[in-house]
């Protein structure tokens, strides 16, 4: 079984830093996996456990700055191998628009020049975008089906693999027989810590670059991210010492209705 | 004429988005179409007055894979716009249209301003501390929150036509509700919300008795949802769950992970108690108390309690 896993190289919120010009700093905000997709990643070694066969990590630079951020894509991609991954191959271009449907065609592209994969997982979204496109999209575009949001996977026998959907108001269960593209939960699965034999084999487990010309893809030019503004810190960021609870909880509540948010 | 079409589960979901459609519908001078999965003989309360055809699918199989077919047959020509609210199996269906038809989509749209150029999307990046702003070429797909743009009143009566796409998606083997407690938080002037710090599901009597004192909700992270199953789902914050924009957000024990803070991000002010000072949710909130929930939440559900006497 060939298996696939889409990982995004995510910038981390909590990380952010601005530029001086206001924008979201691209070129210094740390860069690590997409939360849900280290539970993609564990979905698919877990799925190489049942199914035999290879994990591929298949990622893309949809934030750009190829040349001055490749050692972070590198390094991220580094530790989806230290996970377990088997190889892993990423689009490094500046053309990326930002717009989904231009990764995914990509994606689609980079997928096929690899000969195409039995099982596709990603996350449900990325912790930087949060989009939730990518697994339809991708799947659209190869022409398999898809399964969003799972948040189960059983297996029984030779049939069809169950999955179970997990959405606002209810679980739903379908049978899935490979090739199919699916998009995994942060509940799907505990994704482990490599060890420091993991991170160091992970170094020599193949991981390539590309162009989107090397895959022969293009963006479509229909849309594209004109700016990523960082929103001006509006919060006011006043530290109260609640070593005494007491006094703590009267400085609070003061400041709450004197906000007019609580009443006295 | 171009269209802008409105797609939905159900007349709600058409109510939840018809608001944005219109703007987008007016700027670009379209007609409105909409669209929905079940219930279409209520369609005419969420759509009379406000779009110029109906339709109700008819099918059968999976709801992405039905809506795709509808959108398919009416959206395929002079589209301007597809719009859903940004629920899992919208979302799922559109992008599949999108990448159908090869036209972009973005999700949780906050903002469209007509140019002459194309239209400028904006969206919430990075947990709610960044605006990512595109410039489009229509078509495009969008969804939005729901009930972000509140919808305009209807009036009159629409005709609502059948929309027969057949078979489509995979078999469902089985379909669980979710349990519910019926509470909607994000109706709520002041939410609650417990993380981590949380040592037991007994504890949380602390949460709630604050809550009662102050008039307000209780919510929670993803762990007490999802992982410990604590609280019911409809209580869960977050990205893949409830999105608030309550007066005040107090956060008690809660790191402040973007996962859950694009969920509440939207909050007038937010306040939070966290053992950890170097924990996320200090750099998100007004107020900041750096001490024990457990000693913090009983001094203030007593100072409250002295107040309210």
């Amino acid at each position: 079984m060939r298996i696939a896993v889409l990982v995004k190289v995510a910038m981390d919120a909590n990380l952010m830093k601005v530029e001086a010009s206001g924008d979201v700093s691209m070129r210094q905000t740390a860069m690590a996996i997409a939360e849900y997709d280290r539970n993609a990643v564990q979905t698919a070694l877990d799925l190489r456990d049942k199914l035999s066969g290879q994990v591929i990590a298949l990622s893309a630079s949809t934030w750009g700055m190829s040349s001055d951020r490749k050692k972070d894509y590198e390094g991220a991609l580094r530790e989806a191998l230290a996970m377990g991954v088997d190889e892993a191959h990423l689009v490094l271009d500046d053309s990326f628009t930002g717009v989904p449907l231009d990764t995914a065609t990509a994606l689609a592209a980079l997928s096929r020049s690899l000969g195409g994969f039995d099982i596709y997982v990603t996350g449900e979204g990325s912790s930087d975008m949060v989009s939730g496109q990518m697994a339809p999209m991708l799947a659209t575009i190869l022409g398999l089906p898809a399964f969003t949001y799972v948040k189960r996977i059983e297996m029984e026998g030779g049939g069809p693999i169950r999955l179970t959907r997990d959405l606002e108001d209810r679980l739903e269960t379908v049978g899935a027989s490979p090739p199919f593209v699916m998009s995994v939960t942060g509940e799907s699965s505990k994704p482990k810590l490599p060890t420091l034999m993991q991170i160091r084999r992970a170094f020599s487990k193949p991981l390539k670059f590309y162009s989107l010309a090397d895959i022969g893809a293009s963006p479509s030019g229909r849309a594209r991210r004109t700016a990523l503004r960082a929103l001006v810190q509006k919060r006011k960021n006043v530290y109260i010492d609640g070593s005494k609870p007491d006094e703590a909880a009267s400085k609070l509540l003061a400041a709450l209705t004197e906000e007019g948010v609580v009443r006295a | 004429m171009t269209k802008v079409v409105v797609a939905g589960r159900n007349p709600q979901d058409i109510s939840d988005a018809i608001g944005f459609a219109k703007i987008v519908a007016d700027a670009s001078g379209s007609s409105l179409i909409a669209v929905v999965l079940s219930g279409g003989e209520d369609l005419p309360r969420a759509a009379a007055g406000i779009a110029s055809e109906a339709y109700a699918i008819s099918g059968s199989g999976h709801a992405p894979e039905l809506v795709l077919a509808a959108l398919e047959r009416v959206a395929r020509d002079d589209l301007y716009a597809v719009i859903s609210p940004a629920l899992k199996d919208l979302t799922d269906a559109l992008a599949r249209f999108s990448a159908r038809v090869g036209v972009p989509m973005l999700t949780e749209v906050t903002e469209f301003v007509p140019q002459p150029q194309g239209p400028t999307l904006r969206r919430a990046a990075m947990a709610g501390r960044a605006i990512a702003e595109y410039s489009v070429t229509p078509p495009f797909a969008a969804t939005v929150t729901p009930g972000r743009f509140p919808a305009p009143s209807t009036s009159g009566s629409i005709d609502v036509k059948p929309l027969d796409v057949g078979a489509q998606g995979p078999q469902v083997l089985g379909v669980e509700p979710k349990k519910r407690e019926g509470v909607d938080i994000s109706s709520a002037d002041i939410v609650v919300g417990v993380g981590r710090g949380f040592r037991s599901k007994d504890d949380l009597s602390l949460a709630f008795r604050l809550a009662e004192l102050l008039g307000g909700a209780v919510g929670c992270s993803r762990p007490i949802a999802a992982d410990y199953g604590w609280l019911p789902e409809d209580r869960w914050i977050g990205i893949s769950a409830k999105k608030i924009r309550p007066k005040l957000y107090i956060a008690l024990g809660i790191s402040g992970a973007p996962q859950h803070m694009s969920g509440v991000v939207d909050s007038r002010l937010i306040a939070a108690i966290n053992k950890d000072k170097n924990a996320p949710i200090f750099q998100y909130a007004d107020y900041g108390v750096i001490g024990d929930l457990y000693q913090m939440v009983p001094a203030l559900v007593k100072r409250l309690e002295e107040l309210r006497r």
